[in-house]
């Protein structure tokens, strides 16, 4: 049944929409009073990141005299954050659609979805966490205020208990992989090494896989399965092959400063001490860029305008993206991408 | 052999050498390493169920069987019995073997009866069921948010979470998959 049919038979369904919209209101609540900036960024970009494994959506736009200019639907607001942060924004917060081609829509996907981006100046990923940390209590607070659920901080999902209460648990990769998978960090660095060490797992179709995408396999099935599921938590310091736009960590050259939030067992954000030097991000997509051609992938016209703006000098600034659909499944139990929107 | 997008719920497949039957999938594009298929499978011979995710596009070998829709009659303590329509052949199957046992078993219901080497090893639910309701509590007052659900238990015994203005009595239908409500 189409859903707005469904809302017209069981209006009680419209709650989960306007979880949503609890949301994005406490968002833009929690940001203003810090005086961050509201950003709106252009869905349509001319060039975008290089990133080997996204999947764009290129539209075709014809003007008058039938030519015929190629723009993409942004996946994530990141160029525009970072042009704006080298012109001189400062402390901002983008909400807005994004959108991904994907081979496969399912009960979490879907072509366009809602992203929240913001950017603190001066500070790094585990600011990001505190950040995080506060505005995931306070959106709970205004829905239990709005939907008159008392003041617990406990969310049921999918029948699970998740608490917001305290601090929210700290995994790094590195303790991930030594203790979910008895894995060095070290001796994975060749794709060699790494190839051997998946196929003793019993991966046995490794062979044309690049690093990425055992990391990923691995990362899948032996260190998801054993993060915490009654709290959120933050997964951090990724291997830096998974990090074109991360900051390096200075201490540990292994890893970059990056951070997943891990909540209902789902990935529903993504951050990092970014990356803020134009000559080295030049270098990291057309690494990138090569690994597209190598994979098959379309090509993407190639971001020389947001390396300029970065070489101009863009400020040491952290930024994270949070996919705000999944959040509002979470916080409203739905099951799927669809019980939070109208469609 | 398979493709990871080809598979689907109660697909037989040969995974670590023991048959699996595959009990759940989701397709999920992280974007760090390609495309992936989030897979839930139980192992045939032991039940035991475990989760694997496969790279999209990896092939996996699929195993030959049989399927048989059949009546459910009953159920004991162990096992759940099946009759055939039209032969009144009748088969058994281990609760252990059905994802949620009994509780969306219905004697009005047809199901898909999954044969492997012979042998009857799994029950393919339909993907909604409408079944009455048994027992509720009364609606609570005032309390109409989305999240707001209650318990009820269901003329098969399932328990599973409805909209508070459901009433005893009333016939809602429930997605055997998410054990989710989905309408009256």
């Amino acid at each position: 049944m189409a859903n707005w049919k469904e809302l017209k038979n069981d209006p009680t369904k419209w709650d989960k929409i306007f979880i949503k919209e609890s949301i994005i209101k406490t968002i833009r609540k929690h940001f203003e009073a810090k005086n961050y900036h509201e950003l709106e960024s252009p869905i349509l970009a001319p060039s975008l990141p290089q990133e080997r494994y996204l999947d764009v959506i290129p539209v075709n736009i014809t003007d008058k005299k039938g030519n015929i200019n190629i723009a993409y639907l942004i996946p994530s607001t990141e160029r525009y954050n970072k042009i704006a942060l080298s012109a001189g924004i400062g402390n901002h917060f983008v909400i807005t659609k994004v959108f991904r081609g994907l081979e496969e829509f399912g009960p979490n996907h879907t072509a366009e979805f809602t992203m929240l981006e913001w950017y603190e100046l001066g500070h790094n990923y585990f600011d990001l966490m505190a950040t995080t940390e506060k505005l995931f209590k306070e959106i709970k607070q205004d829905i239990n205020a709005k939907f008159h659920l008392g003041d617990s901080l406990e969310i049921i999902y999918d029948g699970k208990k998740i608490s917001l209460e305290g601090e929210f648990p700290k995994i790094s990769i590195r303790n991930a992989l030594k203790d979910f998978s008895g894995i060095n960090l070290e001796e994975i660095q060749d794709i060699e090494d790494f190839r051997k060490v998946a196929k003793e797992k019993g991966y046995s179709e490794v062979e044309e896989y690049d690093w990425q995408t055992i990391f990923e396999l691995i990362f899948a099935n032996d260190i998801e399965p054993n993060l915490p599921e009654d709290k959120p938590c933050f997964v951090y310091d990724y291997p830096v092959q998974l990090c074109p736009l991360t900051k390096t960590n200075a201490k540990d050259p292994l890893v970059a400063e990056k951070v997943e939030i891990y909540l209902a067992g789902k990935e529903v954000g993504n951050g990092y001490t970014e990356l803020t030097d134009g000559v080295e991000q030049e270098k990291r997509f057309k690494i990138e860029q090569q690994a597209r051609k190598d994979l098959g992938k379309p090509e993407v016209a190639f971001d020389y305008e947001m390396v300029e703006a970065m070489k101009s000098g863009m400020p040491e600034v952290a930024g994270i993206g949070i996919g705000l659909d999944r959040l509002a499944m979470i916080f409203a139990d739905a099951q799927n991408i669809r019980e939070v929107n109208i469609n | 052999m398979a493709f990871t997008s080809e598979i689907t719920r109660g697909m037989i497949i040969n995974f670590n050498n023991e048959p699996h039957v595959l009990i759940a999938k989701e397709f999920y594009s992280p974007g760090k390493g390609g495309a992936f298929t989030r897979t839930k499978l139980k192992n045939i011979k032991t039940g035991k169920i475990l989760n694997h995710v496969f790279k999209s596009g990896e092939k996996l070998d699929q195993l030959d069987i049989e399927t048989k829709t059949m009546q459910f009659l009953y159920a004991d303590e162990n096992d759940s019995y099946f009759m055939d329509p039209e032969t009144f052949e009748q088969l058994t199957i281990s609760l252990d073997m059905i994802d949620g046992g009994t509780d969306f078993l219905h004697t009005e219901g047809k199901y898909i009866i999954i044969i492997y080497q012979g042998e009857a090893i799994s029950v393919q639910m339909p993907a909604k069921i409408a079944l009455i309701v048994n027992e509720t509590s009364d609606a609570v007052k005032g309390n109409t948010s989305g999240n707001a659900t209650k318990e009820a238990i269901l003329e098969t015994g399932a328990k599973v979470y409805v909209p508070l203005f459901i009433k005893t009595g009333e016939r809602v239908v429930i997605n055997t998959e998410t054990r989710q409500y989905v309408s009256k």
